[in-house]
C-alpha cells in the first residue's frame, strides 16, 4: 500500500532532514533490530514525559511505512494505547525515494547503535541493513557497525542468523556468542536444542562455553549422525545441574572429548595419592602433560618442619617417583 | 603440474620475464589483496623486503636452523593440514618475479659473508642449510621460473652451504643434468599412505615421490625425507610402516641425507578456517597447546609416534644417517632418542663445521 498522503518535499537540498507526521499505528511495522529488551522502563518513560524522540520511517520493499529506528518505542507507545506516532521521515535528496537504501540502512545503524546493541540485536541489525541494502554499501555498513568485511566475527553474525529461536535469546542475554551460534548453524534442531539447553542449565563463562561447544562439535564430526543427539541426552550430561552444574559439565564434556588426557590425568592423581605425601609438600605437574616443569611447594611452620619437608623433597627429586609421574603414560 | 592453473596474471614489470608464457597483465597487488585471488590463480609479483629470513622458530623447541630463501607463497596443492593457504585465504600460487635477479643478488652476498654471522637476524646459531620451500613447494613453478635451477647452480659454487629443495612434487627431470656439486638436497615430504591419498589430493603420489627421488640420487643428489606432519589415525602404525617399506624398496639408503619427523600441528585460530575450506577429520584428535602457541598432540602420543617410526626407519636407513624431530622441547628428544642436543647442536648437523657435518 503506497503511502500516498506523505508529504515529501522532493527538493530538498539537505539530505537526511525531513517533516514531522503523524501516522497511524495499525498502519506501522518496525524493521527487526530489537531483541530480547524488556519494555518496562520505557513504557513507564514514555507515560511520565510523553515520547521524547519520534520514530524514524522509511518504506519497505511493497512500499508500506516501515520504522526503522524506534521499534520499541512503537511497541511502547501500543501497550500506553496510542492511536497514532510521530515519525520523522528523512527527505529524499534529487532523484531518491524514500524506500529502504543504503542511506537509510546507514541512517538506522547509527540511531540504533546510540542505545547499543546486544549480540542479537547485532546479528540482526546486519541481517537487516544487508537486505535493506545493495552489495556495495555493505563495506560501509560493516564499519558502522565495527567490522570489516570478510572478518570471522562478520562471517559469525551471518551465519548465526540461520538459526534463531532459542539462540539468539541466550545471545541477548549474553550467554552465547554469534560465534557460538554459528557454529550451532551446522547442527541438527535436535542437537542445537540439547546443547543450548544444557548453556542454560549450566550457565557456563565465555570461555567453558566456547570451549564446550567445540568440543562437542569435534565430537559431533567424529561421532556422525545421532551420536552427539545421543550424548547430550545421555547420563552423563543430561542430568546436569545445580550449584557445580559448570564445574560437572566441564569435567564430563572435557573427558568425552579427551579421554586419552582425561585418563592420563586419572592415573597422575592416582599415582601421587600412592606418593602419600606429607602435608605441607605439594607437587604440581602440568595438565597438558606437555611441560617438563615439575613446582615442588612447601608449607612450613618451622625450621625443624621445613628440613622435614625439604628431606623428602630432595628424596623425591634423586629417585625414580617423578620420573614415574611422567611416564606413568607408558 | 602444468596447465593446473585458470588465470596466470603477471604484474607489469616482470610481463618480459621468460614464465613460459606471457600471462594477463595484473596491476600490482599487496598482501592484502591476495585473499581475492582465486584457487588456481597463479600470480607473478614484486616481494618488498629481504628474500632472506630465519625459520620462524619458537625458543622452547630444538630447531634446526633452516634458512629460509623466499621465492614465492601459497600451494595449490591443497592438502588438508596445511597453514598456507589458511594463513593466506587463498589458494593462489605466489612467486615472486624481483627473486630472481634481487633476490638471487641477496642471496650471493650472504653467502659471500657479506651478511653471514647472524648479524641480520639475531644471535641463535644458524645451519649451512638454505630452502625454498617453507611458504610455498620448492618445485612447483619451476616449469615455469627455473629459478631452481639457477640455484643448484649458486650453491654448487658456494662451498660449505647446501640448497634443500623440499617438495611434495615428482617434478625432478629438469634437474638432472645439472653440476649441483653435491650441494643440493632434493627433499620429499613423505606420509602415510592413506593420509596422501585423503589428504594431500593434488600432490604426486607417494610411489611417484619416491621414484623421483631415486631417479635424482641416480644424478648424484642427496635426499631428504620429511616425516611432516605424521598423523594419528587408526592404524597410523601399520601406515606409517608401509611407507618405510616403500622407501626401503625404493630408494638406496645410501641416498638419503636426512629423515625429519615433525607431527601435526596448526595454530587453534586456523582450525575453524581450515575446516571451512578443507573438511578432513585431522582435527577430532586429542591436542593441547604448545610452547609455540600451535596446537599439538599430547606428548605421550608424539613419543609413541616417533619411536614407532624411529624403529621403522633404523631398520631400512644407515647407521649415522642424521635423524632429527622438527620443533621439540628436549624432554621429547630425550625420550625418543635418549639425548637431547639443543638447539646448537641440531643446527650443528647442517653444519659442515659441526660435529657431524656432511
Amino acid at each position: 500500500m503506497p503511502l500516498s498522503p506523505y508529504p515529501v518535499d522532493t527538493g530538498g537540498q539537505d539530505g537526511w532532514q525531513g517533516q514531522i507526521l503523524e501516522i497511524p499505528l495499525a498502519g506501522l511495522a518496525a524493521a527487526p533490530l530489537s531483541h530480547g529488551r524488556p519494555l518496562e522502563d520505557l513504557v513507564k518513560s514514555i507515560g511520565e514525559l510523553g515520547l521524547l524522540r519520534p520514530l524514524w520511517l522509511a518504506l519497505d520493499g511493497d512500499g508500506r511505512p516501515l520504522v526503522i529506528s524506534g521499534g520499541r518505542r512503537l511497541a511502547a507507545l501500543a501497550r500506553l494505547g496510542f492511536r497514532k506516532a510521530p515519525c520523522l521521515a528523512p527527505r529524499p535528496g534529487p532523484g531518491q525515494t524514500l524506500a529502504c537504501s543504503s542511506f537509510l540502512a546507514a541512517l538506522a545503524l547509527t540511531d540504533n547503535l546510540g542505545r547499543g546493541l546486544n549480540q542479537a540485536e547485532l546479528c540482526l541489525a546486519w541481517d537487516w541493513a544487508r537486505k535493506a541494502s545493495e552489495p556495495p554499501a555493505w563495506p560501509t555498513l560493516a564499519g558502522l557497525l565495527g567490522f570489516r568485511p570478510g572478518t570471522t566475527r562478520l562471517v559469525a553474525l551471518e551465519k548465526a542468523m540461520e538459526v534463531q529461536g532459542q539462540t539468539l535469546d541466550l545471545m541477548a542475554q549474553g550467554r552465547l556468542d554469534p560465534e557460538n551460534a554459528a557454529l550451532l548453524a551446522a547442527w541438527t534442531p535436535e542437537e542445537r536444542a540439547l546443547a543450548l539447553d544444557l548453556v542454560a542449565r549450566t550457565g557456563p563463562s565465555r570461555q567453558n562455553r566456547r570451549q564446550w561447544l567445540e568440543w562437542l562439535d569435534d565430537l559431533r564430526r567424529s561421532g556422525g549422525p545421532g551420536f552427539l543427539a545421543g550424548l547430550l541426552a545421555g547420563p552423563a550430561l543430561a542430568a546436569i545441574s545445580g550449584p557445580r552444574a559448570e564445574k560437572s559439565a566441564r569435567e564430563a564434556i572435557h573427558g568425552l572429548r579427551f579421554p586419552f588426557l582425561s585418563d592420563l590425568a586419572r592415573r597422575r592423581r592416582e599415582a601421587l595419592r600412592d606418593l602419600a605425601l606429607p602435608e605441607g609438600l605439594k607437587i604440581e605437574l602440568d595438565p597438558d602433560f606437555e611441560d617438563v616443569t615439575t613446582t615442588i611447594g612447601l608449607t612450613f611452620s618451622d625450621k625443624d618442619s621445613l628440613g622435614r619437608l625439604a628431606q623428602k623433597a630432595l628424596e623425591l627429586s634423586e629417585g625414580q617417583a617423578l620420573d614415574a609421574l611422567w611416564l606413568l603414560e607408558d | 603440474m602444468d596447465g593446473r592453473f585458470g588465470r596466470f596474471l603477471v604484474e607489469e614489470e616482470f610481463l618480459g620475464l621468460d614464465l613460459g608464457d606471457q600471462g594477463i597483465p595484473s596491476p600490482p597487488v599487496a598482501p592484502a589483496d591476495y585473499p581475492g585471488l582465486g584457487p588456481g590463480d597463479l600470480l607473478v609479483t614484486r616481494h618488498r623486503g629481504s628474500f632472506l629470513r630465519p625459520c620462524p622458530a619458537t625458543p622452547r623447541y630444538n630447531c634446526c636452523g633452516l634458512n629460509i630463501f623466499h621465492i614465492g607463497q601459497g600451494c595449490d596443492i591443497g592438502c588438508s593440514y596445511c597453514i598456507l593457504s589458511a594463513y593466506l585465504g587463498t589458494e593462489a600460487v605466489i612467486f615472486f618475479g624481483n627473486s630472481l635477479d634481487e633476490g638471487l643478488d641477496e642471496l650471493s652476498r650472504h653467502l659471500d659473508g657479506e651478511l653471514l654471522g647472524g648479524r641480520d637476524w639475531g644471535s641463535g646459531p644458524r645451519s649451512h642449510r638454505y630452502c625454498t620451500g617453507e611458504f610455498t613447494d620448492s618445485l612447483l613453478l619451476d616449469h615455469r621460473t627455473g629459478i631452481s635451477r639457477r640455484l643448484v647452480e649458486l650453491f654448487s659454487q658456494r662451498p660449505p652451504f647446501t640448497l634443500e629443495l623440499k617438495t611434495k612434487t615428482d617434478s625432478v627431470r629438469h634437474l638432472l643434468g645439472l653440476d649441483h656439486g653435491g650441494r643440493t638436497v632434493i627433499s620429499f615430504s613423505v606420509n602415510a599412505p592413506e593420509i596422501c591419498a585423503r589428504e594431500e589430493p593434488r600432490a604426486a603420489r607417494l610411489e611417484a615421490r619416491l621414484e623421483a627421488a631415486a631417479l635424482a640420487w641416480s644424478r648424484g643428489y642427496p635426499i631428504g625425507l620429511h616425516f611432516d606432519p605424521l598423523v594419528w589415525f587408526p592404524g597410523w602404525e601399520k601406515g606409517y610402516a608401509r611407507t618405510v617399506d616403500l622407501i626401503a624398496r625404493i630408494l638406496d639408503p645410501m641416498a638419503l641425507a636426512f629423515v625429519s619427523m615433525g607431527c601435526f600441528r596448526f595454530l587453534p585460530a586456523l582450525k575453524a578456517i581450515m575446516r571451512a575450506t578443507r573438511p578432513s577429520g585431522l582435527f577430532e584428535a586429542e591436542f593441547v597447546l604448545g610452547g609455540d602457541g600451535k596446537m599439538r598432540y599430547p606428548r605421550p602420543r608424539r613419543r609413541l609416534m616417533y619411536r614407532t617410526v624411529l624403529g621403522l626407519l633404523r631398520e631400512v636407513v644407515l647407521p649415522g644417517t642424521r635423524i632429527y624431530l622438527c620443533m621439540e622441547s628436549g624432554r621429547v628428544w630425550r625420550e625418543v632418542f635418549g639425548h637431547d642436543p639443543g638447539t646448537a647442536g641440531l643446527t650443528g648437523l647442517f653444519r659442515d663445521d659441526g660435529p657431524q657435518g656432511a
